[in-house]
């Protein structure tokens, strides 16, 4: 539970982390830069959802 | 509403101002009545134009809109019935259906329903006036997620996600037909750059 927590956490500063390189490197994100960072965004995205989920699911059990 | 009254607050509300109204009267025939507006303020003459819209929709010292088609309809509909047993025969109550349903039509189409359209207005306060009870927010629910610390998570992801719909969609495009292809004849593209070896077996 303290893992996915702090996994959770981690995913969050990656997704504000990436929006920041997205606003301030915008220019040289070009090419297969592009497609790594949707890739990183996009899969940092869905596991933070897909985390939250399960704790959800783990407190309501409780 | 009357249909005056639906043409000139039509006008005004989509103008703006009374420049149109101004200039048709400007612009009336010789002869007729012309009002000058070239001392007026516009407040005067909203309430000159508020006069010329009531006298509009008095008619015959009533208001047009104090009654209703139907109700002439149906008045006509009474004389139809009431005639049957004398000198016409009922054959003339066919014309019954048909005089409510244009009276139903006109009805729709000129008024409004509310014949206090519109005006004279009151600032009183009706009788039967009952405030609506402002209803109160609660903090704990009015984020669907919740507040504090859950709310700023769910902010950081939807911020990123649409970071992620716009670099998609920026990158989003159709792919091309593809060429259409003569097997027949097909000869299989040289590569770049390509030298024939000679081939020494070769006639």
């Amino acid at each position: 539970m303290k893992t996915l927590k702090r996994l959770n956490t981690f995913f969050l500063i990656v997704i504000v982390l990436l929006v920041v390189i997205d606003i301030l490197f915008a220019d040289y994100l070009t090419g297969i830069w592009n497609r790594v960072f949707i890739a990183l965004l996009a899969i940092s995205l869905g596991l933070s959802v897909v985390i939250e989920v399960v704790i959800k699911k783990h407190k309501k059990k409780k | 509403m009357n249909r005056y009254g639906w043409l000139m607050s039509s006008i005004m509300n989509t103008t703006g101002d009374l420049g149109y109204m101004v200039k048709q009267a400007n612009e009336a025939p010789q002869g007729a009545a012309r009002f000058n507006f070239d001392n007026l303020n516009m407040d005067q003459i909203k309430s000159q134009s508020s006069v010329w819209l009531s006298e509009a929709m008095v008619v015959g010292g009533r208001r047009i809109d104090d009654h209703s088609y139907m109700e002439e309809a149906l008045i006509i509909s009474g004389v139809l019935l009431s005639d049957d047993a004398s000198v016409v025969l009922p054959l003339d109550d066919i014309a019954i259906p048909f005089i409510l349903g244009g009276a139903y039509i006109l009805d729709r189409v000129y008024r409004s329903g509310n014949t206090n359209y519109p005006g004279p207005w009151s600032t009183d306060r009706p009788n039967n006036y009952i405030p609506r009870p402002m209803s109160s927010i609660n903090n704990k629910t009015f984020f669907p997620e919740g507040n504090g610390k859950d709310f700023i998570k769910w902010a950081l992801r939807l911020g990123g996600a649409s970071v992620l719909a716009k670099k998609l969609y920026d990158g989003f495009y159709l792919q091309p037909d593809s060429m259409p292809v003569d097997n027949a004849n097909f000869v299989k593209p040289l590569p770049p750059f390509y030298t024939p070896i000679p081939n020494p077996n070769r006639p």
